[in-house]
């Protein structure tokens, strides 16, 4: 065997025996610079050009210092000489220095290395050095066919451009030659497919397939193994012009699996050449369509029996073996089948993939990780397909969930995978579900890929958009790190686009809910801040989620936003301050901060924001602050996209994720269905044209308008004033004024509610609803049709009259809530017309006034101290409201006197600017003793002129009593 | 296609580096090299032989197929296209190609004949593909590369180096399989 010089020996030694890494680069250092002297040793005397080499070395002394330099060069070191050293070496007649050379060529010289050029004539000699045909077949490795085999394998290790065009030829000429010994041919056909791979279309597919048939009748197994290697290469480029040699191809494979004919040196673990087999079974992947019968041929039919029959076999008769090597091999073959059964789909024999179908579950069920491993990843290609092995896969759920829990992050993907192709709308809530559980203990290397996949999927599946939106926000707040501007963009985009039902509102109030504890999430901040600035509006009614709380509770996280975050609040905060006047003065200041921001982005938003009002007219400004429009679908969305960058074309979860789920193209259908409808209204309507341009859909062919934006601030403001005074406008528009007249008794209550036809003609399919809630008991009666909840019912209401509906109520338990009515109606033009509305009945109805003694009120109040019974808030007077004087104080006395209706203990009031007072809150539910449960309520408020602030205290023996009447004190103040 | 084989050692010191998917200069492949090393080495050895490793540099979807035999880390970096238990067998070929021409191989078989390790991987993997899997042929290769390089060099002018004194035993040899 070939043996190696002192010099390089003790060169290693020494290199072995350096005890820093200082002192093993100074030996490199010192032995480099040796080499260069040695090389460079017959320059000066012989030539001026840099790259001559050194004739006065001997061959002995060039192979020891090549040897180095490629030692060197595999220690990481740079090595930018003795390149024509090498080249001599190549040229060389002496087998032993061109073996040398050629290894050290491959390895120091790269591609487009222009060195090359100069040896591309010494590479073709040997190429076409083969000797005689006679006197090849009796020599085994004659020096020729070494050469040559020397020469095919450097030019497939290095597969420089130029080398391809100077040498493909050769090296075709060498695997097709009868007069190659195998050995050459197996390499040419390396060789051919690396300079194919680097160069596609080298050569025209037709001509050569005749070859390939050629080389494919070849006895010798590695010459079939190697030209296999070949044909896949080509046909994975061009797969139409080499299908005319599936029939070979199957032949081959009858003979190993059916016949087990192999040469015994090709038998591994007694199994004939598996690598021969696999890349037969990878080549027949390419013709998915080859099992459908295209001709009568007969031959075409014994083919295709003996392909089904070898694919049988195979999955049949494998069995577990205690060799772990034999075992490899065996499922290598094994899991090639199953690829190949999954690619044929539903032209492939039903057995085959049940058979399959059955293995894999065997597999992923297995200890053994690689078997686990790779059943889980070819399940999750078999699970794609169409019909039937879906169904197959979901049974083995359980299993898949375990291995997701598994030490090894190879097996965690393959089964996070595996999940994922097999979510379909039955399961999706259920493996989200999951999914999102394990997040919590999932480590940081897997977690991205589980947020992407998790939003994905709950996007894919939804029944219930409001689902969606509650799984993002879990995949926030227990990995907000990884959850990447995409996903929540698509949040908004998915929001925005599904006006239908009541995405928007539950979105942008569960968003608030969400923002509202001081720490929080900086994604979760960001994307409540753009949904509560789109559809904060559809939620303001609601008790504690008034704009300026919405306001409130997103400015507590300015401090710890960023300059992108902040950017989005300024915007939001525009449009509160646009919608609700006493988000003004809480606005203007962040802005007035903000125009001197260092970020140039903040600064302009905030200037202009601010300057927008004295610039534009009301109506340009409401134009720029209005909703933004609905997004574009794209075909591929962000997410998609990033999934596709980080696991390739071929994924199965690319596949999947691209392809729209059931819910997806219903939704999509919707979309298009409430489009069209609206189109259709709009020609139908341009004459009104401003009432329905906020309209909203149903998604039932037809165009519901809704409550018009403009109108919003106004029916808050009236809707505060009835909760303190007996009767009043609920709301009113051009077509419909609802007025509403209330008084109360103890815990019963008589409400009264008057809608009022204001327009010029008739309102049809009149209807109203009141949604039930636990702490009202309710008895309905109104005008005949009225509370008729069906389509195509309800009554008619004429112009000018009026229909009415009457309300008794009983309260039951404390709340803080007012209850939702619906009121639905049609004009004459059919457009469709609903407004959500809220009823002004809140807790302060039901307050029956208790005046007590000084010492009573405050050995109560201290009795009530504690975080639950108490709530506290400070309100700023309203900016054109007058200074706080006895006056004003005696207003808001009349407001918690006869508006809350709360007794006045004016014993406790020292000083103009205090206000105390108690009351019982009364319900109809009994005690056990059978009397009626009441709770305690008392209230003071502190005024504060200089800084034109009131604070209001409650203390009741019920938390949500406390904060309802803190919520009504709250508004009536900032009304007075 | 194989875009690189790395034999490792425990310590990261690598023993062979292969590109077959070339970069551009040794800084890159050092830090490949380390890259992989710290993926296949964080884990223990009942996990399964197969890693989605990230190595940007030959493209995405690059999976690392690597055996532990005692001292050292077999590392095969591989796209889609190769069978995975496929090239797990490849490794095994190699090894046991090694160990009948070392006749019980250890690290320092690797260290002090780096040429042969060179030229059995070139009979096994040809620019990234793979050429060879029956040992006898791979073998009888090697042997006819060795005859003919015995015949140019005439009378063998070739030292045998001390290696055999140095040679130790390092948890290798029979027992690789």
């Amino acid at each position: 065997m070939a043996s190696q010089a002192r010099g390089l020996q003790n060169f290693i030694s020494d290199l072995r025996n350096a005890k820093s890494k200082e002192e093993e680069s100074n030996r490199v250092e010192r032995e480099l610079a040796k080499i260069r002297r040695k090389f460079a040793a017959g320059l000066s005397s012989k030539s001026s050009s840099n790259d001559a080499s050194n004739p006065a070395l001997s061959s002995y002394q060039r192979k020891k210092y090549v040897w180095k330099l490629v030692y060197i060069h595999v220690l990481g070191y740079e090595v930018d000489f003795g390149h024509s050293e090498v080249l001599m070496l190549v040229k060389s007649n002496k087998f032993s220095e061109k073996q040398v050379g050629y290894v050290a060529l491959s390895l120091l010289l790269r591609g487009g290395d222009p060195l090359i050029n100069t040896i591309v004539n010494t590479i073709r000699s040997d190429l076409i050095s083969a000797g005689a045909p006679s006197h090849m077949k009796s020599s085994v490795g004659s020096q020729n066919d070494t050469t040559q085999s020397l020469a095919l394998c450097s030019i497939a290790n290095i597969s420089g451009l130029e080398l391809i065009q100077a040498l493909h030829v050769e090296v075709q000429h060498n695997l097709v030659s009868k007069t190659s010994s195998p050995n050459v041919k197996k390499k040419s056909a390396l060789c051919l497919l690396r300079l194919v791979r680097t160069s596609p279309n080298l050569f025209a597919g037709r001509e050569f397939a005749p070859h390939i048939a050629q080389l494919l009748q070849d006895r010798h197994l590695g010459v079939l193994t190697s030209t296999m290697s070949l044909l896949n290469g080509l046909a994975g480029q061009h797969p139409a012009e080499y299908e005319s040699l599936i029939p070979y191809v199957v032949h081959i494979l009858g003979m190993l699996v059916l016949k087990k004919a192999c040469a015994k040196e090709y038998l591994y673990y007694r199994t004939p050449s598996p690598w021969l087999q696999i890349k037969l079974l990878k080549f027949l992947q390419l013709y998915p369509q080859a099992l459908l019968e295209k001709d009568a041929n007969p031959s075409s039919k014994t083919s295709i029996a003996q392909l089904t029959q070898a694919v049988s076999k195979i999955l049949t008769e494998t069995d577990v073996s205690d060799s772990i090597n034999k075992s490899n091999a065996d499922h290598a073959i094994l899991f090639e089948a199953v690829n190949l059964i999954v690619c044929w789909g539903s032209t492939g024999p039903q057995q085959l993939r049940e058979g399959a179908m059955k293995l894999l579950g065997k597999f992923i069920s297995v200890r053994e990780p690689n078997i686990r491993y790779l059943g889980l990843m070819t399940m999750a290609k078999l699970a794609q397909l169409d019909g039937g092995s879906a169904e197959g896969v979901k049974k083995h759920q359980a299993t898949v969930l375990v291995s997701l829990k598994d030490a090894d992050i190879s097996v965690r993907r393959r089964a996070l995978d595996l999940l994922f192709v097999m979510c379909d709308s039955d399961n999706a809530e259920r493996i989200v579900d999951e999914l999102v559980n394990h997040l919590v203990l999932a480590d940081a290397a897997i977690r991205e890929e589980m947020v992407l996949k998790i939003a994905i999927l709950a996007e894919k599946y939804a029944t219930d958009l409001r689902w969606y939106v509650d799984t993002i926000l879990k995949l926030i707040s227990i990995s907000g790190d990884h959850v990447s501007d995409p996903i929540w963009h698509r949040v908004v985009q998915i929001v925005t686009n599904h006006p239908q039902g009541d995405l928007q509102a539950y979105a942008a109030a569960t968003l608030l809910v969400a923002a509202s504890p001081r720490r929080c999430h900086e994604t979760a901040v960001r994307v409540a801040a753009y949904v509560l600035g789109e559809f904060g509006f559809l939620i303001a009614e609601r008790p504690g989620m008034s704009g300026e709380e919405q306001f409130r509770i997103l400015h507590q996280h300015w401090h710890n936003s960023d300059a992108t975050t902040r950017a989005i609040l300024i915007s939001t905060y525009a449009k509160l301050a646009n919608l609700y006047e006493e988000c003004r003065p809480l606005v203007a200041p962040v802005f007035a901060r903000c125009k001197n921001s260092v970020d140039v982005e903040i600064q302009q938003r905030s200037a202009e924001y601010a300057a927008m009002r004295e610039a534009f007219s009301p109506e340009a400004v409401e134009d720029l602050l209005r909703e933004m429009p609905p997004f574009e679908d794209k075909e591929q969305t962000a997410l998609e996209m990033r999934l596709k960058e980080k696991e390739g074309e071929d994924s199965a979860a690319v596949v999947k994720a691209a392809r729209p789920s059931a819910a997806q193209r219903q939704r999509a259908a919707q979309a298009a269905a409430a489009k069209a409808a609206e189109e259709e209204a709009a020609r139908q309507n341009d004459r009104d044209i401003r009432d329905d341009s906020n309209g909203y859909t149903n998604g039932k062919n037809s165009v519901v308008v809704g409550i018009p934006k403009e109108v919003i601030p106004a029916m808050r403001k009236a809707f505060s004033n009835l909760c303190t005074s007996p009767s009043g406008v609920l709301f009113e528009n051009s077509l419909l004024q609802v007025g509403v007249k209330h008084e109360y008794q103890g815990s019963q209550g008589r409400i009264t509610v008057f809608f009022g036809n204001l327009g010029s003609n008739l309102l049809k399919h009149f209807r109203v609803s009141i949604d039930d809630c636990d702490h009202l008991r309710v008895q309905k009666q109104g005008t005949e049709g009225l509370l008729d909840d069906e389509d195509g019912g309800g009554c008619s209401v004429a112009v000018r009259t009026q229909a009415k509906l009457l309300l008794l109520v009983e309260v039951m338990a404390p709340f803080d809530d007012a209850p939702a009515m619906r009121v639905k109606f049609e004009t004459t033009e059919g457009i469709k017309h609903e407004y959500p509305l809220r009823l002004p009945i809140v807790a302060t109805c039901f307050m029956e006034p208790v005046i007590l003694e000084a010492g009573a009120f405050m050995q109560r109040w201290k009795s009530l101290e504690g975080q639950e019974r108490e709530c506290q808030e400070i309100v700023k007077a309203p900016q054109n409201a007058p200074e706080i004087d006895e006056e004003y104080m005696d207003r808001i006395a009349a407001i918690i006197t006869e508006g809350l209706k709360f007794g006045r203990c004016a014993g406790c009031d020292p000083t103009p600017w205090t206000i105390s007072g108690a009351a019982t809150f009364r319900t109809g539910s009994k005690d056990k003793n059978g009397n009626n449960i009441n709770v305690g309520c008392l209230v003071r408020v502190e005024a504060n002129p200089q800084a034109r602030a009131f604070r209001v205290t409650t203390r009741t023996l019920h938390p949500l009593c406390s904060k309802a009447v803190k919520n009504v004190a709250l508004v009536s103040i900032k009304l007075a | 296609m194989i875009k690189g084989i790395l034999i490792i050692n425990n310590h990261g010191k690598p023993r062979l580096a292969k590109f077959y998917q070339s970069v551009t200069s040794e800084e890159i492949q050092q830090s490949i090299i380390r890259r992989i090393f710290q993926q296949v080495a964080s884990r223990p050895d009942s996990f399964c032989n197969y890693l989605e490793g990230s190595i940007p540099e030959w493209g995405s979807n690059i999976k690392l197929i690597y055996r532990h035999y005692a001292t050292l880390y077999f590392v095969f970096a591989v796209d889609s296209q190769e069978s995975d238990l496929g090239i797990l067998d490849l490794i095994q070929v190699f090894v046991e190609a090694l160990d009948k021409c070392f006749e019980n191989v250890c690290e320092l078989d690797l260290i002090f004949h780096a040429d042969r390790v060179h030229y059995v991987l070139d009979e096994i993997v040809m620019g990234g593909m793979v050429l060879e899997t029956n040992i006898s042929l791979i073998l009888q290769a090697i042997e006819d590369q060795a005859r003919m390089d015995k015949k140019s060099q005439g009378m063998g002018n070739a030292q045998q180096a001390g290696t055999e004194t140095v040679k130790q035993q390092l948890g290798a040899g029979t027992h690789w399989a």
